[in-house]
């Protein structure tokens, strides 16, 4: 089963965890870059969207979060990448509605993290 | 269900705390049952019928920063709604408590941090308090489909839950009361006496399992540590009783990892248990009747096997140091 992955952030900032990123998911599906303005523009079909988003990049973070996880049908599982997690970010991320809220210095834990969340959300699903 | 009928547990070992919570709730009109340590509040879980509780995540050893004896006992109460209380907030112990995995519900509804005012706690108390009038409302509705049409109740479960959740969310609901309440309706259902367990269950159980086995296996050794472990692993289920050793270590190999990440990861998920259990559990995981086959299928040498075997995870962390 092949997922899609949907990267919102800036298209200009950390390339190498975009890199680190994109090979960490290769193996489970496509990855798309979209900024903020295209992710709101876009219509979005009932295919399986894995929505991660690259904290430092979108403005809006909570209300993206909260649209994506409880208003889209079936919800999409929706993953926060941030360069420093704080632990009131954390609790606002997990209340709008997040699927998890991980730190970008993930390093090779990226692989295993996106495998183990899918294969939990074909149970759940 | 109204404040008058809520029966709320304050489990805290810090006393100050527990006298003002105390006096702010019962002034709300809640009924309060305190507890001062791990073994109190487990009796209470398990034998008052309450119906929030607040937990203090470090409930054994106030300055131990890997104490989290309170998240622990939230993990062993399913059924009773939670908001895990903390004077030292980390994003760890947000990310464990709020955090779904494997499709089984959160640990916590919510998280408050104690230097935050009364109200938020109110709040958050108040929050909690709907939530649970929302899933008495949906069992009503679950129950109602389930008698309606039980048979294709089961087939849309079984093949798919998510048009479920989703049938839940198009009630106006949010998506983790749906999930919440799918959750509590199949495990219902699953106990059952006249419907068998789904595989889909098994797995979600083991999922849970798992992930309570990784709370302890991030227990750091140390004094206060060591004593934090011991208390805990009194309260953690064992694997080799529920049959779920190969599980402990199947997320791993699932992975394709090397050898040495196998040993870690074993070593994490087992190191906490007696000697006998770990050894129960090597031999369970690879379906061996003797140090030799083990040997066989880790491709170790079988003096290596026998000496973990006998000296247990001791040997395991001289392999693994021998291997970094």
């Amino acid at each position: 089963m092949t997922y899609n992955f949907i990267l919102i952030g800036n298209n200009k900032g950390d390339v190498d965890w975009r890199d680190r990123l994109r090979k960490a998911v290769a193996p489970l599906g496509k990855l798309q870059t979209l900024t903020e303005k295209e992710a709101q523009a876009r219509e979005y079909s009932s295919d399986r969207h894995v929505i991660i988003m690259d904290e430092s990049g979108v403005k809006r973070v909570e209300d993206l979060v909260s649209r994506f996880s409880n208003q889209l049908n079936p919800p999409y599982i929706v993953v926060v990448c941030a360069a420093r997690p704080s632990w009131d970010d954390t609790l606002r991320m997990f209340k709008a509605g997040a699927t998890d809220y991980i730190p970008k210095d993930s390093g090779k834990g990226l692989a295993i993290f996106f495998k183990e969340l899918l294969a939990g959300s074909r149970v759940q699903f | 269900m109204t404040s008058m009928q809520t029966k709320i547990l304050i489990a805290d070992n810090d006393r100050a705390h527990l006298e003002i919570m105390t006096g702010f709730l019962k002034r709300k009109g809640y009924s309060v049952v305190v507890a001062r340590n791990v073994p109190e509040a487990k009796r209470v879980l398990q034998k008052a019928k309450v119906n929030l509780a607040l937990l203090d995540v470090r409930l054994t050893e106030e300055g131990d920063p890997y104490d989290l004896s309170g998240l622990t006992l939230a993990s062993l109460a399913p059924n009773v709604p939670k908001i895990v209380v903390t004077k030292y907030p980390t994003y760890l112990t947000v990310r464990m408590a709020l955090r779904s995995v494997g499709g089984a519900p959160p640990v916590a509804i919510d998280f408050v941090s104690k230097p935050q005012k009364l109200a938020a706690i109110q709040v958050a108390i108040e929050g909690a308090v709907a939530n649970a009038l929302q899933v008495a409302q949906f069992k009503e509705f679950f129950e109602h489909l389930q008698n309606g049409n039980r048979e294709a109740w089961k087939t849309l479960w079984d093949k798919e839950a998510w048009r479920l959740i989703t049938l839940v969310q198009r009630h106006g609901f949010s998506r983790t009361v749906a999930q919440n309440v799918c959750f509590e309706v199949f495990r219902d259902l699953a106990l059952a006496p006249r419907i068998p367990r789904t595989s889909a269950l098994k797995i979600t159980l083991v999922n849970e399992t798992v992930r309570k086995i990784k709370i302890l296996a991030k227990k750091k050794p140390g004094k206060q540590g060591n004593r934090t472990r011991t208390a805990l692993r009194k309260t953690a289920a064992s694997p080799v009783r529920l049959g779920l050793a190969e599980d402990i270590v199947a997320p791993v190999i699932n992975h394709n990892v090397s050898k040495a990440r196998l040993l870690k990861h074993m070593k994490n998920a087992i190191g906490d248990l007696a000697v006998r259990e770990q050894k129960a559990i090597v031999m369970h995981l690879f379906e061996a009747n003797s140090p030799d086959e083990i040997a066989r299928k880790l491709n170790l040498r079988r003096e290596t096997v026998n000496r973990y075997l006998r000296d247990g995870s001791a040997h395991l962390e001289a392999k693994l140091a021998e291997l970094k």
